[in-house]
């Protein structure tokens, strides 16, 4: 049975009141949807506040979930919607679309002339690079090459047209280019 | 021969596997030309892979502990009393008997049309199911079409309330109500006056 399956199995359990069924769910999907929130909102403490928002309203509203879709991908959207109503109650400048040009610290030159991205774009660097995109450039690029998911499905959890998706994505990769040459990186190596 | 303004808006489709198979070939021979667009590549791709690297991160501990104890207290508050359960099913129950005693010895100036939509105006599931068990037997009346719906009914309304512990009650009660429904729709059938009253609408 794959995951999906697995997660529908589930809700099904859920829905019928078994409460171990929904803490598999959690456990399952919960350091996905915070690992996202935590880069979307910049703060352990936010993502955790909204992460655990996400989850319990996803709880209340198990019978609206369609099983033809990701659990996953469900509790993606309400997360967002929580994430952004978190945003617009307390950072609404946070919501600003342009690329503010936050300062990365420098980067060790040496660093850009190794060979490997894995080698040099350690965990630290490239969540600074992220952190100094707007966040909502930083979504449709987290959904899209962390999570995997396809342009219909960000669409759907964002909420928006996939025209809009495509686009937030083509300058979001720009955006991260741009700070990546920044940093020292001049793409020669790679 | 394409150029570097042509290629690099096509970079991030060809990292994204969207191109078509000529016009990828067409790209990849710029790049094997051009050190300036394969530059490019290279940091875009090498953006796209620092992202799907990213490691996993996990709340604080006690995290799934506390979601669950605020899930269980958000249906606590959700559910209605069972009182209010029982007021509502007994409310639906009754604007069905109405409803069935109408469809049964209603006169032709009665509109059933505006009752109909006074029952959804109470804006609870199961008077609108009730409302559509009319419906159906009033179009039908027929004894198995009209268990079905009472079936169909119990089925939603179950579900409905299978939150609040009150799925025999609901049931019992609907039991009731449909069997009664399905009785009258059975005996308006077999009226030749409501027959005879029909067939005089229709001319």
């Amino acid at each position: 049975m794959d995951i999906h399956e697995d997660d529908r199995a589930a809700v099904r359990r859920a829905r019928d009141g078994d409460d171990s069924a929904y803490a598999e769910l959690l456990s399952r999907h919960r350091d996905r949807v915070f690992s996202f929130l935590l880069r979307f909102l910049g703060s352990a403490s936010d993502a955790e506040d909204v992460a655990q928002e996400a989850f319990v309203k996803a709880f209340t509203r198990l019978d609206s979930y369609d099983p033809a879709r990701p659990f996953v991908s469900w509790v993606f959207g309400i997360a967002h919607h929580a994430a952004l109503d978190h945003l617009r109650a307390r950072r609404p400048a946070a919501l600003s679309l342009d690329d503010r040009d936050m300062p990365i610290e420098a980067v060790d030159p040496a660093r850009g002339a190794e060979a490997s991205a894995a080698a040099v774009l350690d965990a630290e660097l490239i969540e600074r690079l992220l952190a100094a995109l707007p966040p909502l450039y930083r979504e449709p690029l987290l959904l899209r090459h962390k999570e995997e998911m396809n342009l219909p499905e960000i669409a759907r959890v964002l909420s928006l047209p996939e025209g809009t998706v495509k686009v937030r994505l083509f300058r979001a990769r720009e955006m991260l280019k741009r700070k990546l040459e920044a940093c020292g990186f001049d793409g020669e190596n790679f | 021969m394409m150029n570097c303004d042509k290629a690099r808006p096509m970079l991030q489709n060809l990292l994204e596997g969207l191109l078509p198979p000529a016009a990828k070939a067409s790209l990849e021979k710029h790049l094997s030309a051009c050190a300036a667009c394969r530059r490019e590549k290279s940091l875009l791709a090498l953006g796209v892979s620092g992202v799907l690297l990213l490691p996993a991160r996990r709340p604080g501990a006690g995290f799934d502990g506390r979601v669950l104890a605020a899930a269980a207290a958000a249906r606590r508050r959700s559910a209605p009393s069972p009182v209010a359960v029982w007021a509502l099913n007994a409310a639906a129950s009754a604007t069905a008997l109405w409803m069935a005693a109408l469809a049964a010895f209603a006169r032709p100036r009665v509109s059933v049309a505006a009752v109909l939509r006074g029952v959804q105006a109470l804006r609870h599931p199961a008077a609108a199911v009730a409302a559509a068990e009319i419906r159906v037997a009033r179009a039908g009346l027929a004894l198995p079409e009209a268990l079905r719906a009472a079936r169909r009914s119990a089925a939603v309304l179950a579900r409905i309330h299978f939150a609040h512990g009150s799925v025999a009650a609901t049931l019992s009660v609907q039991f009731v109500v449909a069997a009664v429904i399905a009785g009258l729709a059975f005996v308006a059938a077999a009226r030749p006056q409501n027959r005879f009253a029909a067939s005089r609408r229709t001319r």
